[in-house]
């Protein structure tokens, strides 16, 4: 049912537009209406992202980081000094690595880059942990950045040798 | 038919602005407690969320203040 078209008092009655018809509301009351509702959806999403939010941040305090149990990987003496082994820890869809830095000491990190999680690997010849993706680079004694995105260091891996064999023995905190 | 006032229009107007960029900012704040989850780092979702809810109840308490916009 249309509503009568709008009064416009500088117009004659009988000039009245026919598109007045299809669109009965004053350019005014719509706007006012399309405000108002537009409005409440705008209210109604800010507080679908708060609630979002507290969700996120709830999930992130319940979920339980996997440590991972201890577990031998690899023969102290298949990774030769300057060398790399790649494994997975602590779950199967975690790689890994263990380097045999030049001195004999061992270092264990996750190959996760903690700029966006890029496979990460060890440059014997220049000394460093490497991320290809955006050329960050890490002190494969520390697993801190040293160049490149990233800010955080790469996740350790306690590392422990028994008896000639390399244990990984949980995530370093 | 309501018709607005010029000075209401102009306030509808700046309210719905305010939550344009509020939202936009709850937005971002989303990823970053996302981001939280994915890194293991619970006080960095907390702080994203509580500064949403905080952005939120800023906007309920401006709508309340400027009446049933």
């Amino acid at each position: 049912m249309p509503h009568p078209p709008p009064a416009d008092p500088g117009r004659p009655e009988d000039e009245v537009p026919l598109w007045s018809d299809d669109f009965p509301l004053t350019s005014e009351g719509e706007e006012l209406v399309t405000r108002r509702d537009f409005g409440r959806y705008l209210l109604a999403a800010s507080g679908v992202f708060a609630v979002g939010s507290v969700g996120a941040a709830a999930w992130a305090t319940l979920q339980r980081t996997n440590t991972g149990e201890p577990r031998a990987i690899v023969d102290l003496a298949d990774v030769r000094e300057g060398g790399a082994h790649l494994f997975r820890y602590p779950t199967e869809d975690d790689p890994a690595m263990i380097i045999h830095l030049p001195g004999g000491e061992l270092r264990g990190f996750s190959q996760k880059c903690t700029h966006l999680g890029c496979v990460v690997f060890w440059q014997e010849e220049k000394d460093r942990v490497y991320c290809p993706c955006h050329e960050g680079v890490f002190d494969p004694s520390t697993g801190e950045p040293t160049a490149g995105p990233p800010d955080r260091p790469l996740a350790r891996i306690d590392l422990e040798v028994r008896d000639g064999v390399i244990w990984a023995k949980g995530m370093g905190s | 038919m309501i018709r607005a006032t010029r000075r209401e229009a102009k306030r509808t107007g700046a309210f719905l602005i305010y939550l344009l960029l509020l939202v936009a900012l709850q937005v971002f704040l989303m990823v970053v407690a996302v981001e939280g989850v994915l890194d293991h780092d619970s006080g960095l979702a907390w702080a994203a969320a509580l500064l949403s809810v905080a952005l939120f109840a800023s906007a309920l308490a401006l709508r309340w203040f400027l009446g049933d916009e």
